[in-house]
């Protein structure tokens, strides 16, 4: 399922390429939009397939969002700066009930590959994707594929495993709070990695929950979070799109782990550390195989050793000591030396169903999945 | 010198005033918002074209529009009604999550052939819709609680219990993710053509049976005597408290056949985050289309165009979200301004000399 040599080998070839053929390449691709390449040569038709890629994605909050869209936004930024043949659209603050029409403009207009980053976009894009068999579609978060639609998502679980070692290595109250969207396996997943990170480094630590219902809703999560430090916890993580549940730790004077982008700027001296995801890894070739014509679909899990999934910057009054423990795991996730779910109740356990199938909580997590 | 603004009624509306009001309204909002899209790189007309002309020509604009404009006239019709008694329905959006609840479980657990599951699903919405708004009605007419409050609260019940039910025994598809299986076949309102589904037909009989019950009967005269004067209306042997409970409880039913439409012929399946917002979007349509059942249809389709629209404009020009929203405001509260002058004459008196203005002597003769 995981395909990590895609990832490298594709940009070492982009590398390759880059040495070589940035020349033979500046032709076509600088110049495929407006004719006029300053040189007038033609050479571009031959050798690399279609010229152009348009890529658009299309967002559940808006880029200013700070956490989720936002992290999609900067990997979209980032191949767009990096490729000149590349054109990027999106469009943010887009409902699920509206997507489907959104998806149908994009595939109608000129774009190559769709991006839909919420798991809410799933059926309508599975709709789409039927319709507009030409447009490639790739879906973040969900299950469904077709032939011209792949799904990508990264083991976010495994910063969160480290992230919870450092959380419960600060906490003095052995409470931690989690400020969390809906209990889907996505979420559920993430609550218990970082759970059992917590017990690995503290075995009376444990978790409490408050569901907003929402990934994007700044003002309930901060109340929230709120409400997990009146409950006793003195660290707030969360999996929330904006960083008020950090903000508001902040204001607590508590430690504080955000999700999704850095936010050490909204968690002043008492700021952790993050999980933090680095979409250029796949945005980047993901659409370098659009333009090769390589594109097939797939269902991609990136673990760290992708990049996709990682920690952001320590906060800078956490102890040496944490920093060393983090790194230390760290190092062993990357290499494949630790299974962040072996000797908990999910060892052993198919890709399959740790991902779509996950619905109960460890120990350390006081709580339970209403079925 | 002296400036005194006076405003008064008007006592009849001159036409060119009620039929351009509007349209200029429109356009005056319309040059607000250009200034936002050329501070951001934006053509504006090249915008509002995209926005406007070619949702209204492309079949994709239209059947997008009028697939929108669905639950929007029905949440429109579902606070109209209750408008016209006096009444604020603030809590269609919850009467919608009702009723689509209700339609989605009677889809999901019958087994009919279409064209009897369809309007089976229907009914139960309405049925389900009428008692979510026959709560803070019946309060209203027996115990004289703040209707405004408790449907606008009742929304908050509806979504929570749309969480436990779409988590639990509704819950349904591959994984465990809080949705409703897939519709079947039979469930699925059919097209009616061009990607627009039936629930269209529904939209439109309810905007005629309303405009009939309005104009054409004996309680719709009731309904509005009600809501000019209830008093009068009560010494004239009219019973408020039956009118109050039904005009919520079938506007609840309209609101309802919204939601369950939207699910059934655009989503398919019942998804766990759905709040649309349809039911507020409908205070604004039932306001500007307050003096008609036909032109809160035309406000309904009005609001699809300009949500249909500006999403196009985002997609094509890649403006941020805020811009349509601010477009989309614009056009409402421009709209809305624009009622008060087609109702009162504003006019500036400008005196001179403070001898004319008498006011402070005379207070002490008093």
């Amino acid at each position: 399922m995981v395909n990590t040599n895609r990832t490298i080998s594709r940009r070492e070839m982009l590398g390759a390429l880059g040495a070589t053929g940035v020349t033979a390449l500046a032709g076509c691709s600088g110049g495929s939009d407006d004719t006029n390449t300053a040189d007038g040569t033609t050479t571009g038709e031959s050798g690399s397939g279609s010229d152009s890629v348009t890529a658009a994605w299309v967002y559940i909050s808006e880029v200013g969002d700070l956490g989720w869209s936002h992290a999609h936004d900067e990997g979209r930024k980032a191949v767009d700066k990096k490729y000149d043949w590349l054109e990027t659209e999106y469009t943010e603050a887009v409902a699920p009930e509206d997507s489907e029409r959104v998806f149908e403009q994009y595939a109608q207009g000129d774009a190559d590959i769709v991006f839909g980053t919420t798991f809410n976009y799933q059926d309508p894009m599975f709709n789409i994707a039927e319709q507009y068999p030409d447009t490639y579609f790739e879906h973040a978060t969900g299950y469904r594929t077709r032939e011209n639609m792949g799904r990508y998502m990264g083991r976010i679980y495994q910063p969160r495993y480290l992230a919870g070692q450092a959380a419960g290595m600060v906490t003095e109250n052995n409470t931690i709070g989690y400020v969390a969207a809906f209990p889907i396996p996505e979420v559920i997943r993430s609550i218990n990695a970082m759970a059992l990170g917590a017990r690995s480094v503290n075995p009376d630590a444990t978790f409490k929950i408050r569901w907003v219902n929402a990934w994007f809703d700044p003002q309930t999560s901060k109340q929230a979070a709120n409400s997990l430090i009146d409950d006793g916890c003195d660290v707030i993580s969360q999996e929330q799109d904006s960083p008020a549940p950090v903000k508001a730790a902040n204001e607590a004077d508590v430690w504080a782990s955000g999700y999704n982008a850095p936010m050490g700027e909204f968690g002043g001296d008492n700021y952790l550390i993050s999980p933090v995801w680095n979409w250029e890894e796949v945005y980047d070739p993901t659409i370098s195989a659009v333009r090769d014509e390589t594109w097939e679909s797939d269902a991609f899990w990136g673990g760290m050793e992708t990049n996709l999934p990682t920690l952001d910057e320590w906060g800078p009054e956490v102890p040496q000591e944490v920093k060393d423990t983090v790194a230390e795991t760290e190092e062993k996730i990357v290499n494949g030396d630790l299974d962040v779910w072996a000797g908990s109740m999910f060892e052993d356990k198919s890709d399959e169903f740790l991902f779509q199938e996950m619905n109960s909580f460890v120990d350390a997590v006081d709580a339970e999945v209403s079925e | 010198m002296n400036v005194a603004v006076t405003v008064d009624a008007r006592e009849d509306s001159p036409a060119w005033l009620a039929y351009g009001t509007p349209v200029f309204t429109v356009l005056a909002a319309l040059a607000v918002s250009a200034i936002a899209l050329v501070v951001l790189d934006v053509n504006p007309v090249a915008a509002y074209r995209t926005m406007f002309v070619e949702t209204l020509v492309t079949e994709f604009g239209i059947s997008e529009t009028l697939t929108k404009a669905i639950p929007l006239i029905l949440t429109g019709l579902a606070v109209y009604l209750p408008l016209k008694a006096g009444l604020f329905n603030i809590g269609a959006e919850g009467q919608l999550v009702a009723g689509a609840l209700a339609g989605t479980w009677i889809g999901l657990n019958v087994s009919l052939p279409g064209l009897a599951l369809v309007p089976l699903m229907f009914v139960a919405a309405a049925v389900a819709g009428g008692i979510w708004a026959g709560i803070p009605a019946y309060l209203r007419a027996k115990w004289d609680v703040n209707e405004i409050i408790t449907s606008l609260l009742l929304t908050f019940v509806a979504l929570e219990i749309q969480s436990y039910l779409l988590r639990g025994p509704m819950q349904g598809g591959a994984g465990n993710f809080p949705q409703s299986d897939r519709f079947s076949e039979a469930a699925t309102i059919p097209e009616l053509f061009g990607g627009v589904h039936a629930g269209l037909l529904a939209a439109v009989c309810m905007v005629i049976a309303t405009y009939v019950l309005m104009t054409k009967t004996r309680l719709g005269f009731e309904i509005t005597f009600v809501g000019s004067n209830d008093e009068a209306a009560q010494q004239a042997g009219m019973s408020k408290f039956y009118v109050y409970l039904l005009v919520f409880v079938v506007g609840g039913a309209f609101a309802a056949m919204g939601g369950i439409s939207e699910i059934a012929g655009a989503q398919g399946r019942y998804r766990a985050g759905f709040e649309p917002g349809y039911g507020f979007t409908a205070i604004p349509i039932a306001l500007l289309g307050r003096n008609s059942a036909f032109k809160v249809m035309l406000a309904g389709l009005f609001f699809a165009v300009l949500f249909v629209g500006g999403s196009s404009m985002e997609v094509a020009f890649g403006v941020p979200a805020a811009l349509v929203e601010i477009i989309q405001a614009l056009v409402i509260l421009f709209l809305i301004t624009a009622e008060f002058f087609k109702s009162y004459r504003v006019g500036i008196d400008l005196k001179r000399g403070p001898a004319e203005t008498p006011a402070q002597p005379q207070r002490g003769d008093d």
